[in-house]
């Protein structure tokens, strides 16, 4: 009877032991998945979410407005690939109309050839 | 149990993020059909202050409701040669907050930059110059706060002209710059003649969602 008793308090207290162990070590797996899908810069731009780089400190920008470093030049942003007009290249286009009209002047000169000698 | 709760917990957690992800999507630019810049209307700032200046942070999210726009801006730079960097062509859907300059909110001129167009596709602000005074821009901060602006011009100036100062420099109050390419594009060159500048300012601001 006795030894009964001690192996169902060994066993209730092994138990004890490992429903706390696991269900922290899950919880802790559950958080993972959570904190690396918060944590992946495109899931969180997905999700609105702003939390990667609020740890990053804010660059560092002189307190005095007028120190402000004002960039070079004017900023080129874009590559005419949409442009009106760019992208079409010209000179295959003239010379295609050239070939085109030169063709026409052939089978001109053809008619009036073969016409003048009828 | 409790590890039966802490996986029900982890389910119900990751299923909200999906679902999450899947409607929370428009990080990138509504697809402009291809236009020649043109009809850029010059209006004199007229809006009364109304400076509510906020500390400095940086923007974690753009909104122009009115070209569907919505995108996280990147960080930009300087180049070695003083010039400004811009995003990546190749990237043409990005938008660029230089910060170097003052943050959307923050007394000073906030400039984001973005391409008109870029390897074939529209750029986030192809569309840009079509805005007009008191159209809207959102920011949402870093530090949680939503900034509202209200265009106040829109212009378009050579890039042989660009004005410098007024869009890098302090206007006094919270003031946002949005800068893009416009005019015609001279294949000789390679470039744009002309940069296409929205300048707003601050309007609202107030408690975003975390």
């Amino acid at each position: 009877m006795r030894l009964v008793r001690w192996t169902l308090t060994g066993a209730a207290l092994v138990i004890a032991a490992l429903s706390t162990a696991q269900p922290a070590m899950a919880a802790d797996k559950g958080w993972e998945k959570v904190t690396y899908s918060i944590d992946d810069p495109e899931a969180a731009e997905k999700l609105k979410l702003r939390v990667a780089d609020e740890e990053k400190p804010a660059p560092a920008k002189p307190a005095d407005p007028s120190e402000i470093v004002v960039p070079k030049g004017a900023p080129d942003t874009g590559d005419g690939s949409l442009a009106a007009g760019a992208g079409i290249p010209l000179l295959p286009i003239g010379g295609g109309l050239l070939a085109v009209g030169a063709a026409g002047a052939g089978v001109v000169l053809i008619r009036r050839r073969v016409g003048a000698g009828a | 149990m409790r590890r039966l709760t802490g996986g029900i917990a982890a389910t119900l957690a990751g299923t909200a993020l999906v679902g999450l992800s899947l409607t929370g999507c428009g990080a990138s630019a509504k697809p402009a059909s291809p236009s020649p810049v043109a009809a850029i209307e010059h209006v004199t700032p007229s809006r009364p202050a109304k400076p509510e200046k906020l500390d400095r942070s940086p923007p974690m999210l753009l909104s122009i409701p009115r070209l569907g726009i919505t995108v996280k801006p990147t960080r930009l730079g300087l180049r070695p040669d003083g010039t400004v960097e811009v995003p990546p062509l190749d990237r043409p859907e990005e938008a660029g907050w230089y910060s170097r300059g003052a943050s959307p909110g923050e007394r000073g001129g906030a400039v984001i930059l973005g391409h008109v167009d870029g390897r074939g596709k529209a750029g986030v602000f192809h569309k840009l110059h079509t805005l007009r005074r008191d159209d809207t821009i959102t920011v949402n901060r870093a530090d949680h706060t939503v900034v509202t602006f209200a265009v106040e011009s829109v212009e378009q100036v050579a890039k042989s002209r660009f004005p410098a100062q007024r869009v890098y420099g302090d206007p006094g109050h919270p003031g946002l710059r949005l800068v893009t390419c416009g005019g015609t594009f001279d294949k000789a060159t390679g470039h744009y003649s002309d940069n296409v500048v929205v300048y707003a300012r601050s309007v609202t601001t107030g408690a975003g969602k975390g």
